[in-house]
């Protein structure tokens, strides 16, 4: 009697088991087939849409009004962003595929720009034809690479999963259809980038400013560096403080500097090892009761901007949030009187004591070259009277901004109403281009 | 609406009920537009008062509030400058009335109110209607979904990292969205498949401190301790050889960041 019991209890026990087991098999197969059927989807999609950007490109250089030429230049443009979604859906990320979407975003920005541009006024010239003539044989070579490993996905069955899997656990994945194919389109596309599109001069200056060399001084030491932020942040001469140097890999060579404050906070610092210019200054601690208004904050920011020799900056706008001032100054060009929003220094000040605990001038570095400052020769009148009939004026200055395109532009900048909104818009000071209009 | 001001203070005048100075009024300090608190409230029930000012009464100084006030400095003959500085202050109490308790009760209760002056109180309380309750403002382009969203991220990712650690995090998910090798989307960078691990081991969903909010909005706001790093990765338990090759900037905590 005990034994048949016995073996009830066990049986039901075993028969759950199993049945419990066959149950988390089955979900766990489930649940994996829904996510290979949305790699598949991204996937071949994205095959999809790479034929269409091929023929796309074809379409643009059979056409030559401008009237349809931007329509398609924009399609163009809107598929390469489809494609860059599909990609961005893959499980792609730790297998180098940076080139093709730095192709693809190049295409993009290239057709955006020349569909905005007016076509009937300013056609295509022939260097730009030939652009075109180029990526759409590269699109083609492209197209073919990917069908490849189309095809070979569908005659092996290849999963995604699995792919995912090879690529997650980082072992040397050798004969793999999927990930040789992928390696190999990406390095066909690195020559493509380079062959089609050289950096203009505009991208060149960008990159140019990006490693900061344009700063003059002497290389620092550690001694030195260390004494340059306890300058900078006005702590005592016997703080402990930690540096240790940027890396190879850096854009430019820089130190990081921390230490704690005497309430234990800690404070971090980066300067460029070239001149000992700060590139951000950060404390973080908890804000107490707020005792200080943004206005004397405003002052405060202003006053140590000035004795730390920046006297070419403004203070341009300012926010509180959660007790804390954020501050905007940007560079104001004598004699002129030229505001360069680029330029700009961002400021935390804790208002519960005034203690500056934020200074960011990685901005203001940057775009810190001699500027060839042009003339405006539309007068602030002239240019009212581009505006919308509706928009009030209610202030105006002269500005530098970058446009869309990315080019730096002097403008006459309106802010001013529009029914309960507020505006701030751009004219282009030489041409009377509305160059852009905010929402503010 | 200007006119309409003028009139009203015109009408308190030949009335003879012209209002006497509060007692409480102002805190001293001087406000500026980005101010936020119980300063700005006064100061928009007080514009709203005379007919200046027709925007809500939520203590954030905006341009609404801003136009407002310049438009009562320029009636009034003082200086146009937009900040409420002494002057201006004391021509304002000496103008406009302001209910302390009427338009704080209004607004901690959450109610859409007005603070017309020669408009009975009872009469400006939209009843039924709730103010949309004021959100905090973020640097342009970033939604209150989108910090909270990084802010999971940088929790499940680098929460037992120093906290510029955390902030060098948050700035590789925005240096991501502006570089053309990524999503454009900060849902679209933190979602791609593999990039986080955070995201594939579901630690994402934890619920992220104060601290990791914090470090998400000083990165929005742009402090990037990574200077431009795009990667990062843990040397102890990285499994890629890929990652080893990109050019690496500079190390914090247990991660180097690197191109």
């Amino acid at each position: 009697m005990k034994r048949t019991l016995l073996f009830s209890i066990l049986f039901i026990g075993l028969f759950s088991a199993v049945s419990w087991g066959a149950y988390q098999q089955q979900e766990k197969q489930t649940l994996r087939n829904h996510m290979e059927n949305q790699y598949q989807q991204a996937f071949h999609e994205m095959n999809y849409q790479m034929d269409l950007l091929h023929d796309q490109i074809g379409g643009t250089l059979a056409m030559n009004a401008g009237k349809n030429l931007t329509p398609a230049l924009t399609e163009v443009w809107r598929l390469t962003s489809l494609i860059h979604a599909d990609i961005g859906q893959l499980p792609l990320g730790l297998l180098p595929f940076n080139e093709m979407e730095d192709f693809l975003t190049k295409v993009g920005n290239f057709s955006y720009q020349a569909a905005v541009r007016d076509l009937e006024a300013s056609p295509l010239n022939e260097e730009e034809y030939k652009k075109l003539e180029t990526l759409y044989s590269q699109s083609e070579d492209l197209q073919k690479e990917l069908r490849n490993i189309q095809s070979k996905v569908l005659a092996d069955n290849l999963e995604w999963i699995e792919i995912e899997n090879l690529l997650a656990t980082g072992d040397e994945v050798k004969n793999n259809a999927v990930i040789d194919g992928f390696k190999g389109v990406d390095s066909s596309v690195k020559g493509y980038a380079l062959e089609t599109f050289e950096p203009t001069e505009q991208e060149s200056v960008q990159e140019r400013r990006k490693t900061l060399s344009h700063l003059t001084g002497e290389d620092l030491t550690e001694e030195q560096a260390m004494q340059k932020a306890k300058e900078f942040a006005q702590v005592d001469e016997d703080v402990q403080m930690d540096i240790s140097k940027s890396l190879d890999g850096s854009d430019y060579p820089f130190y990081s500097v921390s230490w704690e404050t005497a309430e234990g906070n800690a404070v971090n610092m980066d300067l460029t090892v070239k001149g000992g210019y700060p590139l951000y200054f950060l404390t973080d601690r908890e804000i107490t009761q707020e005792k200080v208004s943004l206005y004397d904050a405003g002052e405060k920011a202003a006053q140590f901007l000035k004795e730390q020799g920046y006297n070419d900056v403004v203070l341009e706008s300012s926010r509180q949030e959660d007790g804390i001032a954020m501050l905007t100054f940007i560079r104001l060009l004598k004699p002129q009187d030229i505001y360069v929003n680029s330029d700009a220094i961002h400021m935390k000040v804790a208002l519960d004591n005034g203690d500056i605990i934020g200074f960011l001038g990685m901005d203001y570095l940057q775009n810190g070259e001699e500027r060839e400052v042009g003339e405006v020769t539309i007068s602030e009148e002239e240019a009212i009277k581009l505006l919308h009939s509706n928009f009030t004026v209610q202030e105006s200055r002269l500005a530098i901004i970058s446009n869309e395109l990315g080019d730096e532009v002097l403008c006459r900048e309106f802010i001013g109403t529009l029914g309960d909104d507020t505006f701030r818009i751009f004219i282009n000071g030489q041409t009377g281009q509305e160059e852009k209009v905010e929402k503010l | 609406m200007k006119k309409y001001g003028l009139l009203i203070v015109l009408m308190m005048i030949l009335q003879g009920q012209f209002i006497v100075p509060e007692s409480t009024a102002f805190s001293g300090q001087t406000i500026q537009r980005g101010a936020f608190g119980d300063d700005v409230i006064e100061l928009q029930a007080r514009l709203q008062y005379i007919g200046y000012y027709e925007g809500a009464i939520d203590g954030d100084f905006g341009w609404g509030t801003y136009w407002a006030l310049r438009n009562f400095q320029q009636d009034y003959g003082l200086d146009i400058d937009g900040l409420a500085g002494e002057t201006t202050r004391s021509k304002l109490v000496n103008v406009s009335n302001y209910d302390e308790n009427y338009v704080r009760s209004n607004i901690e209760k959450g109610n859409k109110f007005t603070y017309y002056g020669g408009v009975p109180l009872e009469q400006q309380v939209k009843k039924g209607e709730t103010a949309v309750p004021k959100t905090p403002k973020y640097p342009a382009g970033y939604s209150d979904t989108d910090i909270q969203l990084m802010a999971n991220a940088v929790y499940g990712e680098a929460r037992g990292e120093p906290y510029i650690g955390q902030v060098a995090v948050a700035a590789v998910i925005l240096n991501r969205i502006e570089s053309s090798t990524f999503p454009n989307t900060a849902s679209g960078v933190i979602f791609e498949p593999l990039a986080f691990t955070a995201v594939a081991d579901g630690q994402i969903w934890l619920t992220p401190n104060e601290q990791a909010r914090r470090a998400v909005i000083d990165a929005i706001n742009g402090w990037d301790p990574s200077e431009n790093a795009l990667y990062y990765f843990n040397p102890v338990t990285a499994t890629s050889n890929w990652i080893w090759s990109r050019p690496q900037i500079k190390k914090i905590g247990q991660h180097i960041f690197c191109l």
